[in-house]
């Protein structure tokens, strides 16, 4: 067969045996006896493909592509007898400087492949670049030969995920790690134990594409250390994952490194989803640098004012114009390889009602992008996660374009679940509808409960511990004398602003992170926690971490032992969860009565049984998940009795009686002091009197009928 | 620095590697892997990295496409005597679970029970 592919040179450039290229697919491409490079640009007139000896600053060869290598917007070549694993690639683009037509050519520029799947040039974490480099983040050619050695996706149901969100340098950076590869995708393999003893099946990775840490001219005021781009909101390279995050990225080992990740993840049941940031790009406004897009074509892939400047609806500088359809080619292709070639599980869209706009930035009713994502046949089993607001003042919690398939992170699960934990009156009505997994956003639509990603802390803003021991940021090691970062925390300090040496304010903080990991797993739709939150992780305050590459950031595993309490309530909390399917509905209920137990699907209660109290001064919400109910009666479960007083005084709550034949039995009551705030899903003891309880001030009680 | 040293061995083909291994002296490992395999059937193999203090990415891949190729002919390739740099990167990239090691010579040949 392969004497009928012709794979035979027909010209010589600079040296160099080549022949007219495939223009896909895009990217270089191992083919035989050659690699097939492939780019696009609409707008370039000339184009060279400019390759380097691995790490040296000047090329050995600069290809310029003849006219016959060029169909139609694509310039394509490959070339023979190249060294795979010593080059580095980039391409020199001529064509129009005109800013106000939007072009910015600049031949003085070696640019990246968008499409290069391994990028070198920041191979270890930390260590400062040469910023005289003329070509900063190298193209490298990458191998398919990876063994997966059978691993295929998990598959676990929506419904059932509890995701876990971390970034992976914080995870295993601290060396009370005591991993041997800290600060990796390796380090965090080796705490994959962990994830399982803690019993979250979804871990979502923080950005792991390509990035720059360097990219953040700030100095941290007193230290005078250098601030970095810590988080990596900012990507280089879409399809390359990021080398300073492997043990091996010094050796161009990234891709086996992270597979291997997935793979080990995957054996333990675990999903992986990926943050990822189609919004804008590392190349910033007009006064940024040229990585690859600004040279290759950037009216094509930038949403740029009538005047040719950069529209800033991500708040960083530039915005992807998602919706050009070269443009939404490339990010289906990035996420495609990514869910083939890494077998993601997920992925989580950050600022995506981005995705939603026009070339103009308009918001558009039925986003094209959206929807090639949401019926795409490679990513159809992946879980799409829209961040559905932008920095352009777009939120769309509620209604972003879903076609069946996209969730939500539920900002407003966040800010009322925060209200109601803090002790604001008049929420017990929206806290009704947040555990019920929002049917005001997700049930006229009928896009169900697991449309809502619930989350009461993420990487933007406080930590728990931090909710409830600052009532306001303090983000002055950030560099912006506190301007950054968010001010509607929703957060209260129990008494006092910061480390506190009072037990009972400790005591306080302590119940009410009980209080939030009670109400997170407790709701209806799909949990998602803060890595460290299980151990009590503070960043004293400072709501905007993204900057610091220190304890700030790490977690420090130290903190397990003094915060044991904390990770047993939460470990049994997801335990509890996955127990009791009547906790993981298909569908929003309806309060439809069952015939067998007479019970509502679900019932409201307060103080009074059978009475709920959603008048203003409330601080009370309580309710009843009838057992026989669960999954549409499919999955035949305990009546659930659960009951939250977010009032500062304890309160005696009258209970609706168990169903005949059972009696009330106390899971969990953050008022009593560990141990007996949980038990173990299964060996609750019995409620004493079953007709009443005390719950405590802020206190949540739980209590199953068996 | 790499030496390459076929060495003989009773029932399979054994190859020595002292030094490092980098791009370019990994394709003469590949060769020289090919020609100790020659009239081999099924092919066996043990690569002795006793002195192999360092190898590049490129060297890996050429165990890796050793591995396969052997693997596939229904033979078995074995890495035997890893020192613990080489073993950190293979162990990191996943590597030790695609490749089949033995601690020492004596071990790799009870793989071939004569």
């Amino acid at each position: 067969m392969d004497t009928r592919i012709d794979v035979y040179p027909t010209h010589e450039i600079a040296g160099l045996k080549a022949r007219a290229g495939r223009p896909l697919p895009f990217g270089a491409t191992l083919v035989p006896g050659g690699v097939n490079f492939s780019i696009f640009s609409r707008h370039a007139t000339a184009c060279a493909l400019v390759l380097f000896r691995k790490g040296e600053p000047t090329p050995f060869a600069e290809l310029p592509f003849p006219p016959e290598f060029r169909i139609g917007d694509v310039f394509c070549v490959t070339v023979f007898d190249l060294e795979v694993e010593e080059i580095e690639y980039g391409y020199r683009m001529d064509g129009p400087f005109d800013p106000a037509r939007g072009h910015r050519f600049d031949p003085t520029k070696i640019l990246s492949d968008p499409y290069a799947r391994l990028l070198s040039g920041r191979n270890q974490w930390g260590v400062e670049p040469d910023w005289a480099a003329p070509y900063p983040h190298r193209a490298r050619i990458a191998f398919d030969d990876f063994d997966w050695q059978g691993d295929r996706p998990v598959g676990t149901p929506l419904a059932d995920l509890v995701i876990y969100e971390l970034h992976v340098r914080s995870f295993t950076q601290h060396p009370s790690a005591g991993v041997r590869n800290p600060g990796t995708y390796a380090g965090l393999a080796e705490k994959i134990p962990y994830l399982k003893e803690l019993g979250v099946n979804c871990v979502e990775l923080m950005p792991v594409f390509e990035f720059d840490e360097f990219e953040n001219s700030r100095i941290a005021p007193g230290t005078g250390e250098r601030l970095l781009n810590y988080w990596g909101y900012s990507t280089v390279g879409f399809f390359a994952p990021k080398a300073g995050l492997a043990a091996t990225g010094q050796f161009g080992m990234q891709m086996d490194e992270f597979k291997t990740l997935v793979r080990q993840l995957h054996e333990a049941g675990i999903e992986v989803m990926l943050d990822v940031v189609f919004n804008h790009t590392a190349e910033g406004n007009e006064h940024g640098p040229y990585v690859s897009f600004r040279g290759i074509d950037n009216q094509t892939y930038y949403i740029l004012t009538p005047e040719g400047y950069y529209y800033n609806f991500s708040g960083c500088g530039n915005t992807l114009n998602c919706n050009n359809p070269v443009v939404r080619a490339f990010v289906l292709d990035c996420l495609r390889y990514w869910a083939a070639e890494y077998h993601i599980d997920g992925f989580r869209f950050d600022l995506a009602s981005i995705l939603g706009r026009d070339a103009f930035g308009a918001p558009l009713a039925n986003p094209p992008l959206l929807e090639s994502l949401a019926y795409d046949p490679i990513l159809s089993k992946c879980k799409l996660v829209a961040e559905a607001w932008d920095a352009g003042g777009l939120y769309q919690v509620g209604s972003f374009p879903a076609y069946g398939r996209w969730a939500e992170w539920n900002g407003k699960f966040r800010d009322d679940v925060r209200q109601f934990l803090k002790g604001d009156s008049g929420m017990a009505g929206a806290i009704s509808t947040r555990m019920q997994g929002s049917p005001d956003l997700y049930g006229w639509n009928g896009r169900g409960p697991t449309a809502s990603i619930n989350f009461i802390t993420c990487h933007d803003g406080f930590t728990l511990y931090d909710s409830f021991a600052y009532n306001g940021k303090h983000n002055e090691a950030n560099g912006e004398h506190n301007n950054d970062g968010g001010n509607d925390n929703h957060s209260w300090n129990c008494g006092w602003e910061g480390e506190s040496t009072d037990p009972e304010v400790n005591a306080l903080r302590r119940r009410q992170i009980k209080n939030a990991a009670a109400m997170l797993l407790l709701a209806h739709g799909v949990p998602l926690l803060l890595a460290g939150d299980e151990l009590g992780r503070t960043q004293y305050g400072n709501n905007n971490n993204y900057c610091h590459d220190t304890d700030l950031s790490w977690i420090d595993w130290s903190a397990r032992a003094a915060n044991a309490d904390l990770f047993r309530f939460f470990s049994r909390m997801i335990a509890f969860r996955r127990a009791h399917p009547v906790l993981r509905p298909l569908h929003h209920l309806t309060g439809r009565i069952s015939p067998t137990s007479g019970l509502p699907e679900i019932s409201f209660h307060g103080t009074a049984s059978w009475y709920a109290d959603f008048s203003p001064g409330s601080r009370v919400f309580a309710y009843l998940l009838d057992g026989t109910q669960a999954r549409d009666g499919q999955a035949p479960d305990n009546t659930l009795y659960i009951a939250f007083n977010m009032h500062w005084d304890a309160l005696g709550f009258a209970l609706p009686a168990p169903p005949s034949g059972s009696r009330w039995h106390v899971f969990a009551n953050t008022g009593a002091t560990a141990p007996d705030d949980v038990f173990d899903p299964g060996s609750e003891p019995i409620l004493s009197a079953q007709d009443h309880i005390l719950v405590g001030a802020r206190s949540v009680v739980i209590l199953v009928a068996r | 620095m790499l030496e390459i040293l076929p060495t003989p061995a009773e029932g399979f083909a054994l190859v020595t590697l002292r030094g490092d291994i980098n791009s370019a002296s990994a394709p003469q490992v590949e060769q020289a892997i090919t020609a100790a395999l020659a009239g081999q059937n099924p092919p066996r193999c043990v690569l002795d990295l006793s002195g192999l203090t360092y190898t590049s990415s490129a060297g890996l891949r050429v165990f890796l496409a050793c591995a396969k190729r052997i693997k596939t002919a229904g033979g078995t390739f074995v890495l035997c005597a890893v020192q613990p740099a080489v073993y950190d990167v293979l162990d990191v990239s996943g590597f030790t679970r695609i490749l089949t090691l033995a601690p020492d010579l004596a071990a790799a040949r009870l793989l071939f029970p004569s």
